[in-house]
């Protein structure tokens, strides 16, 4: 025992060890970035933007030699647009719902949907199945803040845990660690969904539980949205879609199994709420 | 010794693992770590100091960009260096089982910290579902790779390092 304390090399990994695990202590809760890894990230940003485009144009080269026709073109533009459509139809379903409600009540608060957004790229993502992190190319000095929402076109990707100064970490809505709270669109039942642990499938799902009404309400189809309680997320931003109802919740307490608006695995732009005066 | 080569084996791991390997996947999440199966074969090669500088390195640069927490890819590497360079000078460099081996108990040791700390997080991973799907091929292919990864090093590397041993000892 004396003679490892004296012994240079096995005193250096041991204080690294420590040094180690006490980083990973005080970063397993969100942060602004300290200043070495702020430094460091500032230096290597620019090569891991370029080093992610790269990496993007050679998979889009291969992608594209078994996807070059034209129908194969045409299909990808008619979903692109398919989307657009039902997300525009949507929005205006959700304001219409709103605005009756609002009417009924008289009691008009506002609205959603008027936000100050900053897009960013996303530059890296998490390896392995432990969590879901997605690294993007804006930071403080864009004014980014940690706990700001963040959405795609398709809806929400999750919020910001850490922030660097030209670029920020976020933690996605599919990491299993992430709860998020919701409304069921067409009942406007409020419950949660959070992660699921996936390893088998590259299709990442979500759980939905605490639904409070009687199960048979809810269908697969259902469109699941932000219900803003907690204040940590915006109302009314699109999540998910009911996939599978489960019955059995007194065992699990799972109500249903939800897929994500969002292609978690083909993200490449997304926008940044940095006016939402939430919790979060 | 050809350090460039070095250097542009650290920098093509680091791509790999961090970014191609999240663009293209392989079957699910399932993925060799590379930058695991380096640091193990320098370790083997190189002793355990150099190969645990160079894990710890790599390792913090990964968690600084990518994970969530950081802290534990550095630890993980670190750790995996010093277990490669257990067997430096004790074996034949031709020897591929010990390297193989190593990486393979790195792996799943790296994957069962990082799941402990995700139930720390709040997640319940189903341990049995994941072992049989995500942690078996994981330190199956890590264990893979750095055979291949060995291979290339001692046919590129080791020459050189012996060489450098060599002088020393005069």
């Amino acid at each position: 025992m004396k003679k490892s304390f004296t012994n240079k090399p096995v005193l250096i990994m041991v204080i690294a060890i420590v040094l180690l695990l006490v980083l990973a202590f005080f970063s397993a809760s969100s942060r602004t970035i300290p200043w070495l890894e702020n430094a460091v990230g500032v230096i290597v940003r620019p090569v891991q933007t370029f080093a992610f485009k790269a990496s993007n144009s050679i998979a889009g080269f291969f992608s594209n030699l078994f996807n070059t026709t034209d129908a194969d073109l045409e299909n990808a533009r008619l979903k692109q647009q398919l989307a657009l459509f039902e997300q525009t139809k949507l929005d205006y379903a959700e304001l219409a719902k709103e605005n009756e409600r609002l009417r009924a009540l008289l009691n008009y608060s506002g609205s959603i949907g008027d936000f100050e957004y900053v897009t960013a790229k996303v530059i890296g993502r998490s390896s392995g199945v432990w969590f879901d992190t997605l690294t993007i190319n804006i930071g403080r000095s864009r004014g980014i803040e940690v706990g700001m929402p963040v959405i795609s076109g398709d809806g929400l990707i999750g919020k910001v845990t850490d922030v660097g100064l030209n670029w920020c970490k976020v933690t996605s809505i599919i990491d299993s660690t992430v709860t998020v709270a919701v409304t069921v669109e067409r009942t406007r039942d409020n419950c949660m969904v959070r992660g699921v642990f996936n390893t088998a499938s590259s299709a990442s799902k979500l759980e939905l539980y605490y639904l409070p009404t009687d199960l048979t309400d809810l269908v697969p189809g259902d469109i699941i949205m932000t219900s803003g309680i907690g204040g940590i997320y915006p109302k009314g931003i699109r999540v998910g879609t009911v996939e599978e109802v489960m019955l059995d919740t007194d065992t699990s307490g799972i109500n249903a199994i939800v897929a994500p608006s969002v292609d978690f695995l083909h993200l490449e732009e997304v926008m940044v709420i940095t006016d939402f005066g939430g919790a979060g | 010794m050809r350090k460039w080569l070095l250097v542009l084996s650290l920098l093509l791991a680091f791509w790999l693992d961090t970014i191609f390997f999240n663009l293209v996947g392989l079957y699910g999440m399932m993925r060799p770590d590379v930058m695991l199966a380096v640091t193990v074969s320098l370790g083997v090669l190189m002793g355990p100091a150099p190969a645990a500088a160079i894990g710890f390195g790599m390792g913090l640069l990964a968690d600084i960009f990518f994970n969530k927490i950081v802290g534990l890819t550095a630890l993980t590497y670190m750790l995996s260096g010093v277990a490669g360079g257990l067997f430096f000078h004790k074996f034949y460099a031709d020897n591929l089982v010990i390297p193989t081996v190593t990486a393979m108990a790195c792996s799943f040791l790296k994957e069962h910290i990082l799941l402990i700390a995700s139930v720390i997080a709040g997640a319940r991973p189903p341990y049995f579902l994941t072992f049989a799907t995500y942690i078996i091929p994981c330190f199956l292919l890590t264990g893979g790779v750095c055979l291949l990864i060995h291979l290339f090093f001692k046919k590129n590397l080791y020459r050189q390092l012996w060489r450098q041993e060599a002088i020393k000892l005069e």
